[in-house]
């Protein structure tokens, strides 16, 4: 069953809704979990968190139909502003704890600035056209899992931070203490540094598969 | 862009930019956004690949945040959450004080200064707490009185080299019992179960709803069976190290 068969059940809330829920909380549990946690919840407000989101879910899940993506994003939604939320709670910054230490080699910021001037200001994935990047789907996963290790700390920070915690760009600005320009010029060159090492991979097997 | 272009269409033409994608991709585009950027993003199959390239990233990098849970976890964090949503809430606000007009407000209504008003509301919440642990508390200390506390005083006998704990919070001797409620049950059923069977609640509820009662050694039978007994009780059983020892360590003289 798809999530939003699933999200079309909860909406009924009757009977068998609890059941969808019950799968629901399998499929996204340890996900909203993992949101909150990459935010800097501590495991315990993670957790409540977590559960805050799931039953956020149950109350609005008719809000998710007839969306024209996957409803996994608005989950992702749902989710952020249900960590955003519990930080309000805490009284705590609602900006990730990203302390200066988190950033230890921030040198390598340093290094990918002074890069600058080298790189065009084009899109890093326009190059890949949709159907070819499609029909690599498998072994594209691959390559981003093989090419994350080869991010400096700071990079795969950076990216943490702005796809997967769900952070805005003003938002770690704030919570570094850098300004808005720098984190740009971060996000900018960490997917560049992602794009050319996919595409080194790719080119690499469709060179060695002729 | 035509002019006779409805606004809603001229909203749809907007570009897509690289943050709004990753906003998509993460969850943190606002609410008032995600209709207009999925939408372009659908219908778009160059944004909708590099939305996959995203995503791809996205994926790679949550296994560092996601932990695995077990099935049965899961099921019961389900559960849990379902009962939290089928608790009534209450959605009636308290009605609002009258005040009363002063003569030493001039005449017009006096009201507690406004830094000082959660003041008020802490001292009478700590009379509350106090009074509701006085009631609860005095039964089973009074009880205690003439029955000393059997570990304590057979330690002391013997002499042996073994340190002597007493509890804090919790008469030394007392049984502990782990003592889930139905999530139907009342307060008021709950407090009379407990003053019945002369009960204290020393700690919970845990994240499973489960309370640990202390009772008397010499009565920890009799309570067991009231309490399992009681409909409005969904488990109750000897707590893990179900004597209490443990809190404080005293040294021996």
């Amino acid at each position: 069953m798809t999530d939003e068969e699933l999200l079309a059940r909860i909406a009924k809330q009757d009977q068998e809704a609890k059941v969808a829920f019950e799968e629901l909380v399998r499929r996204y549990r340890g996900k909203f979990f993992g949101i909150a946690s990459a935010r800097g919840l501590s495991p315990a407000d993670a957790e409540e968190a977590a559960s805050d989101g799931l039953m956020q879910v149950w109350r609005c899940a008719g809000q998710a139909l007839g969306g024209a993506l996957p409803a996994k994003y608005w989950l992702r939604g749902v989710m952020v502003r249900m960590t955003i939320n519990k930080f309000r709670k805490l009284k705590t910054r609602t900006a990730v704890e990203t302390s200066s230490t988190r950033f230890d080699d921030a040198g390598e910021f340093a290094s990918d600035a002074s890069e600058a001037s080298e790189h065009d200001e084009s899109n890093p994935w326009v190059e890949l056209s949709a159907p070819e990047l499609a029909r690599l789907e498998g072994e594209h996963q691959r390559c981003v899992d093989n090419c994350l290790p080869k991010l400096s700390g700071a990079q795969r920070e950076i990216l943490v931070m702005l796809t997967y915690a769900g952070q805005t760009l003003g938002e770690i600005a704030k919570a570094t203490g850098e300004s808005l320009g720098t984190i740009k010029s971060r996000q900018h060159y960490a997917l560049e540094k992602m794009k050319q090492c996919v595409q080194r991979l790719l080119q690499s097997k469709s060179g060695a598969s002729k | 862009m035509n002019s006779n272009t409805p606004f809603n269409e001229q909203l749809n033409e907007q570009p897509i930019t690289e943050d709004e994608l990753i906003g998509l991709v993460s969850g943190s585009l606002p609410e008032a956004e995600f209709e207009r950027v999925s939408s372009a993003v659908a219908a778009s199959p160059e944004l909708l690949a590099r939305l996959e390239q995203l995503e791809l990233i996205r994926d790679g990098l949550a296994q560092d945040f996601e932990p695995i849970y077990t099935d049965a976890e899961n099921k019961q964090a389900a559960q849990k959450m379902l009962r939290q949503l089928d608790a009534p809430q209450l959605e009636v606000p308290p009605p609002k004080p009258q005040y009363v007009p002063t003569p030493h407000a001039g005449g017009k209504p006096w009201k507690p200064p406004k830094r000082t008003r959660w003041l008020y509301g802490a001292l009478a919440a700590q009379a509350f707490c106090i009074l509701g642990l006085g009631v609860i508390a005095l039964p089973v200390l009074q009880s205690n009185v003439g029955n000393p506390p059997p570990l304590v005083a057979q330690n002391d006998v013997q002499g042996g080299d073994a340190p002597i704990y007493r509890s804090v919070g919790v008469p030394a001797g007392a049984v502990l019992l782990a003592v889930q409620f139905a999530p139907t049950a009342t307060e008021r059923e709950i407090r009379g179960l407990l003053l019945d069977v002369q009960a204290l609640i020393v700690s919970g509820p845990t994240q499973l709803g489960e309370y640990q009662l202390a009772v008397l050694s010499n009565k920890a039978d009799a309570a067991l069976k009231k309490l399992q007994g009681a409909a409005f009780v969904e488990s109750a059983k000897l707590s893990a190290g179900a004597v209490s020892q443990a809190s404080s360590k005293v040294d021996r003289p």
